[in-house]
């Protein structure tokens, strides 16, 4: 028999209880946050990153120095237990300045990643859910800004606007949403031809009703993933800026900045690049190694 | 990153340009090639950055001084003796007498050629001189030839090529007249802005004359062998040099490396012969030099670094009109620690004028002390005593502020870490001292033009290098509506112009001196118009098999045209 | 086909147009110019004749429409701040070093990258595949500036294996000099190998679970057989389609390596260039970098359905 549009006909009898539709999202997450707790180098990233977001927030308040007091007196000393990292050339506090750095980069990171995502969002859904030549036009939006060079338009946009935390965000941002909007794009309009989207608007649930509970889901592990790994190219992207001379300003820091203090006085000091370098590394070691096993965690193939 | 494409005589930005720039010192050995073995394999290896021209007439920075003077020919060349003395010998020219009261300078050529084989004749620095003054040319260092008669109007449109003070007698015979006698001309034709010039080639060459080596002809020691941009550079032996017998060198190579653990790696290694020391480097060759492993070369250099007050809108606070509190901010900064902490070199700056800086033929400094040294052991860093003091400055503007409510701003453009420390510890000791707040901003060079020329700054930072060897050299650029003001906050005061004028037609050298402390004095230490912070030096390392090598104070950082290498193998 | 390429040639050249418009306009909306520091010291009149000269003091529109025309026949116009040089003389000296590093540290990485992720595929859930991809991970989390330095500082200054800074030039360019190239090519390689072996692996995996690898292994074939026959061959169609990608990306040079290395390289020369505001050279560099990028997009579309039938071009978008 030939199935027509005539051969169903609409529901239009009691709304059924949403959650008996949706009931077996819930497992899927359970099921992925099982098979990371096995994991045990997901694990042992996530326990690293928690450490130093910890002392990227009380590092400095416990070490009793600031950030910026140069003490003549107490320039290049290695760690002792005054200075737990050691000073730097000007006699400040490394261990202050290197948590400290690390949460400025950190939140740089994260706050890049949270425009991109946001900004991915709404333009990838925006574009799968009106189609057609709306969608035409802002794919070709897309394909323009990707095949600029990446560094020209970063730095021409910090000269722009100027060196500061919110000319930073925007010009580390201002291309990296395109990726995650093409993304999303893919994957609503994957979704929306799947069956069980297709059977749950059949059963007459609302178009808001499919984004909340299957689009927005479905799409949310994609997300998770993307958000992993675009958090240590932030922190990269930074901290090549900084050698550049472009970013922050004193007197505050990063982890870019220390390090490229650092690396000019390492024949002699070696340490005051040792803990800067060393943060960033476990830092987006951490970041990448919990972005892969969120990657095996999601990905059916590897369910066993 | 951008510092290295400044002028040497206006360094908007000298704290790195200075590791480059830093001239003068000595050779333990003076000129004595031909009493040792010299090796096979005569090679010299060097740093350096790339020159932006070719053409001597446009020379603006320290990079092109170097090739420039090793490729071409002038009248003079300076070498330096052990004690790091400079000592002027004739190069193009074979001698030269001066008379009418100092007012007309002759010229007896020597009979030398360009690479093409053709004669260098007095017309070429005829031409030289004419064509640097061009008005259509718009070359940065026409001002130094203003010197010379009629200079300055032809320059500005006002006189014809023909009316200047530049004649070639015969093909051997060069006369230059001054507008008036000008004792400091006598440390000035050796520079390479002034050095001989070929129209015909110039003209062939057409627009990529100054940027093609294969354009050009040489009449110097070397000549450029290739060149590829922003990376590295190779001089050959030039075979048609007049003196070709004592110039021992066949290869000199030029590298560009950005890294200075990099630099310090291939100098260790070997594979570079000359290093300008920074920091913690200082130390361990110095030690290293004790052992006779290697040879430290070290001496003045004529560079004052400044802090620079906006006087001309009072900056962004609109403060900076106030003696007090310029004075203040002044005296605030304890230079002594930053060259220790910062720099590890330099020294401390309480003056205008650098150690090194001679009226005729005695250092000026050991002669006239620093003016603002009294004033800033008086106040030795006393907190209260530097705050009472912006205190009265405040009430005297009728500003009714706290001081930590004051803001400050400080532009710059320095992206290194060795800038970042530095401006960073200005910030501290401001804060620390004056209990006001400072905000750095620190700039891509065009983006620093922009804010400083729109005034958008209190403070920022700037320096001097001198271009030749007498103090007038330093003070010249202080009196109102000067070219240069704009750069240095248009510091203006009716005193020091007053006293300014009265250097007009003073060829005595001990009067010449007395004003020029009186104007140093008025400057510094009375209007607190700019904040002198330190004097520049030089720190080269050599290695022991490099022999006869000669930094002079100014024009080129390095002259090597007489170099040999000597137990190398 | 035909008419494919045709009308994707002409979405190439409304992109192109597009890029170098946006190129000038935002260069246009960043203060400075080329001749900012060079004309401080002049008096107006010469300043005056400078911008005349290069055409600056021209309306915005005026110099765009210039701008562009001389992009359209080809001519990208002469550097402002090295007077003489061009856009194409600058690529002719710089490319070929760039490039060379690039495809050197390539050829390595997806090399060694490949063979990591057969390892790690068949090894797969073993402390093999869990070490082989960690290391992979550990190495791309090292910034490549560290990395670079550190290899420089122990390889070439402490043991003096290799030379510390330079590239092979003239006769050398393309395959002498080797000692020169080693230290950055490794400098620079693992973030291919990372990349390359996790792709390989994950889509190893996915063929294995594919029936007739199945029916190969009930016919009792050889493991290593089946690996080399059918696994591998049919995994290859992901790493294909990435490679034009990697392609576009290594030749237009990195940075921090060129930096370190002193490599004469058009990567340094691009942030030179856009520093000093040096306009034709900016507008140049970008237009043809975009180029490289776009047709190598051009060229995956194609290669995709050359190993992979069962995407049609005339199917439209990826």
């Amino acid at each position: 028999m030939e199935l027509t549009n005539i051969s169903f006909k609409k529901y239009r009898g009691r709304r059924l209880d949403p959650d008996q539709l949706a009931g077996h999202s819930v497992t899927y997450w359970k099921d992925v946050w099982r098979r990371i707790r096995k994991n045990p180098t997901a694990v042992l990233s996530l326990a690293a990153l928690m450490i130093i977001l910890t002392l990227s927030v009380i590092g400095p308040i416990i070490s009793g120095h600031d950030l910026s007091t140069i003490n003549p007196k107490r320039a290049n000393m290695n760690p002792s237990a005054e200075n737990w990292f050691g000073t730097d050339n000007l006699g400040r506090d490394l261990f202050t300045r290197v948590w400290y750095g690390a949460r400025a980069s950190v939140i740089v990171a994260l706050v890049c990643t949270l425009i991109q995502t946001v900004v991915g969002c709404l333009y990838g859904g925006i574009m799968a859910h009106f189609g057609g030549w709306v969608d035409e036009v802002m794919m070709r939006v897309i394909e323009l800004i990707t095949s600029m060079p990446t560094l020209l338009i970063t730095i021409l946009t910090m000269m722009v606007l100027g060196n500061g935390m919110t000319a930073l965000l925007v010009a580390m941002s201002i291309t990296s949403w395109c990726g995650t909007a093409r993304l999303i794009r893919g994957q609503i309009m994957q979704l929306r031809e799947s069956e069980y989207v297709l059977a749950a608007v059949a059963l007459g649930a609302s178009p808001f009703w499919v984004i909340l509970r299957h689009l927005i889901p479905n799409t949310f592990g994609l997300l998770m993933l993307t958000i992993a790994t675009s958090i240590p190219d932030y922190i990269f992207t930074e901290a090549g800026l900084s050698f550049l001379g472009i970013g922050l300003q004193p007197p505050n820091t990063s982890l870019g900045v220390l390090i490229s203090i650092g690396q000019q006085t390492m024949d002699f000091f070696p340490i005051q690049l040792l803990f800067p370098a060393l943060i960033l590394c476990v830092l987006v070691l951490a970041f990448n190694l919990l972005g892969d096993g969120l990657r095996d965690a999601l990905d059916p193939r590897l369910r066993q | 990153m951008h510092a290295k494409r400044l002028t040497a005589s206006v360094c908007t930005v000298l704290l790195i340009i200075s590791l480059v720039l830093s001239a003068c010192g000595s050779s333990e050995s003076s000129q004595k090639s031909g009493e040792q073995k010299l090796d096979k394999d005569q090679t010299l290896n060097l740093f350096f950055e790339s020159p932006t021209t070719l053409d001597v007439n446009d020379v603006r920075n320290s990079s092109e001084f170097q090739l420039l003077t090793q490729v071409q020919e002038g009248l003079v060349r300076t070498y330096t003796d052990k004690n790091g003395k400079e000592k002027i010998e004739p190069a193009g020219a074979k001698s030269w007498k001066i008379t009418d009261n100092g007012k007309v300078y002759t010229f007896k050529l020597r009979d030398y050629k360009w690479s093409d084989g053709k004669k260098v004749t007095a017309q070429n620095y005829v031409d030289s001189v004419i064509r640097l003054l061009d008005p259509k040319k718009a070359f940065a260092y026409a001002f130094f030839a203003y010197d010379i008669k009629n200079a300055e109007k032809y320059n500005a449109g006002k006189a014809k090529a023909g009316d200047v003070g530049v004649k070639a007698l015969d093909d051997n015979t060069l006369q230059i007249t001054l507008e008036k006698p000008t004792p400091q001309f006598n440390k000035k034709f050796g520079f390479v802005a002034l050095f001989p010039i070929r129209l015909d080639v110039i003209k062939k060459g057409g627009e990529t004359y100054a940027t093609d080596y294969k354009a050009q002809v040489f009449s110097g020691p070397f000549i450029i062998k290739s060149w590829v941009k922003d990376n590295s550079l190779v001089l050959k032996k030039n075979p048609k040099y007049w003196d070709a017998k004592n110039v021992h060198l066949k290869t000199v190579n030029f590298k560009t490396v950005e890294e200075t653990s990099t630099q310090a790696s291939l100098f260790q290694s070997k594979q570079t012969d000359v290093i300008a020391g920074t920091q913690q480097y200082i130390k361990k060759w110095a030690a290293e030099a004790k052992q006779g492993k290697i040879q430290y070369i070290h001496g003045n250099t004529p560079l004052t670094s400044y802090i620079v007050f906006n006087q001309k809108t009072g900056g962004t606070s609109g403060l900076l009109k106030n003696a007090k509190i310029r004075q203040a901010l002044s005296l605030a900064i304890n230079r002594q620690d930053l060259v220790k902490l910062v720099f590890g070199r330099y020294r401390p700056a309480y003056g205008l004028i650098p150690n090194g800086i001679q009226v005729g033929d005695k250092d000026y400094r050991d002669d006239v002390a620093q003016p603002l040294k009294p004033l800033y052991d008086k106040y030795n860093g006393n907190k209260s005593e530097l705050q009472r003091l912006f205190k009265e400055g405040l009430k005297e503007l009728g500003v009714n502020k706290k001081l930590g409510d004051v803001t400050l701003t400080l532009i710059t453009t320095g992206t290194d870490a060795l800038s970042k420390s530095e401006q960073e510890y200005y910030q501290q000791e401001w804060e620390k001292n004056l209990g006001i707040k400072v905000k750095l901003n620190i700039l891509e060079s065009k983006l620093f033009v922009a804010d400083r020329n729109a005034n958008k700054y209190d403070l920022l930072l700037n320096g001097w290098f001198g271009d030749y060897n007498d103090p007038s050299t330093f003070v010249d650029m202080w009196t109102t509506n000067n070219g240069f003001s704009k750069f240095f906050g248009y510091y203006s005061s009716k005193k020091y112009d007053q006293l300014y004028q009265s250097l007009d037609g003073v060829t005595d050298d001990a009067q010449r001196e007395k004003i020029y402390a009186a104007l140093e004095k008025q400057l510094i230490a009375e209007d607190a118009g700019v904040a002198p912070i330190y004097y520049g030096d030089s720190q080269y390392f050599v290695q022991n098999y490099v022999k006869n090598i000669s930094f002079p104070l100014f024009g080129t950082p390095i002259d090597f045209s007489r170099t040999y290498i000597s137990g190398k193998q | 086909m035909l008419s494919y390429s045709i009308r994707r040639f002409a979405e190439m050249i409304l992109t192109l147009f597009i890029i170098a418009t946006a190129t000038f306009f935002l260069l246009a909306a960043v203060p400075g110019d080329p001749l900012t520091e060079r004309v401080e010291k002049l008096p107006p009149q010469i300043r005056q004749n400078l911008y005349e000269k290069y055409g600056l003091n021209k309306p915005l529109l005026e110099r765009y429409v210039i701008t562009m025309r001389g992009l359209a026949v080809g001519n990208f116009g002469e550097s402002i701040v090295y007077p003489g040089q061009t856009v194409q003389s600058i690529l002719q000296e710089k490319l070929p070093a760039s490039a060379r590093l690039g495809i050197q540290q390539m050829v390595l990485g997806i090399g060694i990258g490949m063979i990591l992720g057969i390892i790690a595929a068949m090894k797969k859930n073993t402390w093999l595949d869990y070490g082989i991809i960690t290391l992979a991970i550990l190495f791309i989390s090292i910034p490549h500036l560290i990395f670079g330095l550190l290899l420089q500082k122990i390889f070439a200054g402490e043991l003096g294996w290799f030379p510390v800074i330079g590239w092979p030039k003239g006769k050398d360019l393309w395959t002498g000099g080797w000692q020169y190239t080693i230290l950055p090519t490794l400098a620079g390689c693992f973030s291919y190998i990372a990349a390359y072996s996790r792709l390989l692996k994950t889509s190893m995996l996915d063929v294995v679970n594919q029936e007739y690898i199945l029916t190969a292994e009930s016919k009792g074939l050889s493991k290593m057989h089946i690996v080399l026959k059918h696994v591998l061959r049919n995994s290859l169609i992901p790493v294909i389609t990435n490679l034009p990608m990697s392609i576009a990306m290594c030749i237009t040079g990195s940075f921090f390596i060129e930096r370190i290395f002193s490599i004469p390289g058009v990567g340094m020369y691009y942030v030179l260039s856009v520093n000093e505001r040096d306009l034709p050279l900016i507008m140049g560099q970008t237009v043809i970098l975009s180029i490289i990028y776009i047709v190598v997009i051009f060229i995956t579309d194609i290669l995709y359905t050359v190993v992979d039938p069962r995407i049609s071009i005339q199917g439209g978008r990826r």
